[in-house]
């Protein structure tokens, strides 16, 4: 029977696989960065 | 092995990294389809502070795609009497929403970046209308400050990228926004990219096209952050039915907007709201009074940013309307600016528009009416159902 570290190791070894869990990481830090949000000036106007 | 094994690496991060542009590119679509298809609710374009509105560019292209009525305007927009404009349309003979955009210090100079940001196919025929204050033009230079809050990154690249706007045009936009942004980190991006813009030097120019690769992905990144922004906001929306356009009684509203404004304005002689009086007048009444007389507002640069942004709107094919939006006749009078000085003002801008063959709605002759404006310089509750009335004339259907 196969354990999990086992099948991980098997999985690290293919192609495959690496360009996955990279793409995946890629897709990521895409949307973290659509989250951002720039930095504002904030200047309050005189109303009279 | 080890040949193989940096193979290995460069097969792998140019698939995945090809297989992430592909993503970003179907996100990029997913989200142009579900913003133009998913339905309008004018409630998340009204409200007064808005960035995503005001800063981005999905938004408007929306709003042209359906026909709005563009309304850009400063601060009076966040006047929110029953007559505002956004209850007003679409109606009977007028049936388009408004687009209400802008804040305070939103002037010349920021409506003409927001009017180039679009391709000219898509300005062509939109109904735009832009409310210019006295404000605007009563210092020698604009506000800096002001000037950095209202500005956009995305909007700006986009104006510049705009192939209908002439060299000049552009010169003159890249030269005003970097007197106003240089020294603030927050612009560094867009400071950089116009003094390169504008340097005649061959170094510099090598180094812009060194970096347009970079430029180009920040402005992809831009315009898809600003995507997902709205559809954020839009899918966020409550479900809207529109109700059919209802039939405005002019004279009943007329009416109704001076019983309001008689009722709102019981505390001062200037027909002033009396909570804006209490916040911003009462305490300061003996230092406003005649501290306006030395105002000169024939000469100041906010004339040449409008110069730009008429050239602008003609190579960009803007049909523009302008309301002059005058101002609290009695309140100037007490600060010391006088009528004829306003006179000439309302002379000067007149003169400058029907050069420019732009029409106009201009309000000088509603200096003196009480309850036209709310405050000192802000449209109110008549003030704004006339704008209402005005604007529907203009481009409503035959009564």
């Amino acid at each position: 029977m196969n354990s999990l570290p086992d099948i991980m190791a098997r999985l690290s070894d293919r192609l495959a696989f690496k360009i996955l869990v990279v793409t995946c990481c890629l897709c990521l830090t895409v949307l973290v960065l659509l989250q951002v949000q720039d930095g504002e000036v904030h200047y309050i106007y005189n109303n009279f | 092995m080890l040949r193989k094994s940096l193979r290995e690496v460069l097969l792998v991060l140019g698939c995945s990294l090809l297989l992430t542009l592909a993503a970003v590119w179907g996100l990029d679509r997913f989200l142009d389809y579900q913003i133009s298809h998913l339905p309008y609710n004018p409630a998340v374009v009204h409200p007064y502070i808005n960035n995503d509105r005001d800063k981005g560019l999905a938004f408007m292209r929306r709003s042209a795609a359906h026909g709005d009525i563009f309304l850009l305007g400063s601060s009076e927009l966040e006047i929110h009497v029953p007559q505002h404009p956004k209850y007003f349309f679409p109606n009977a003979q007028a049936p388009w929403q408004v687009y209400p955009s802008g804040r305070a210090y939103a002037q010349s100079l920021q409506e003409a970046i927001r009017l180039g940001a679009l391709p000219a196919a898509t300005m062509r025929g939109q109904r735009v209308v832009l409310i210019t204050s006295l404000q605007w033009f009563s210092s020698p230079e604009i506000i800096k400050a002001g000037q950095q809050a209202r500005f956009s990154e995305l909007q700006y690249y986009h104006t510049l990228d705009n192939p209908a706007l002439s060299k000049s045009t552009k010169t003159y936009i890249e030269k005003r926004m970097q007197g106003f942004l240089t020294g603030n980190n927050l612009f560094k991006q867009a400071v950089l990219y116009t003094r390169l813009s504008l340097s005649e030097q061959p170094q510099d120019k090598f180094l812009l096209t060194l970096m347009t690769p970079y430029y180009t992905g920040l402005k992809f990144y831009l315009a898809l952050r600003d995507k997902w922004n709205t559809y954020k906001l839009v899918k966020g929306q409550p479900p809207y039915t529109p109700a059919p356009p209802r039939q405005v009684n002019w004279p009943r509203e007329y009416a109704r907007a001076a019983e309001e404004g008689k009722l709102s304005c019981t505390n001062n002689k200037f027909y002033v709201e009396n909570a804006y009086y209490d916040r911003w007048l009462k305490q300061n009444i003996d230092y406003v009074k005649g501290k306006s007389d030395k105002v000169e507002l024939l000469t100041g640069k906010e004339w040449e940013d409008l110069d730009c942004l008429l050239r602008l709107c003609r190579e960009n094919q803007v049909s523009l309307y302008v309301v002059i939006m005058s101002t609290n006749g009695y309140y100037y009078d007490y600060t010391g600016m006088s009528k004829a000085t306003r006179a000439a003002f309302y002379d000067k801008l007149t003169g400058v528009l029907r050069k420019n063959n732009v029409p106009y709605l201009n309000l000088q002759d509603k200096e003196y009416e009480p309850y036209f404006y709310y405050d000192v310089m802000h449209l109110g509750w008549k003030g704004w159902l006339y704008v209402d009335e005005q604007l529907t004339r203009h481009y409503g259907q035959a009564q």
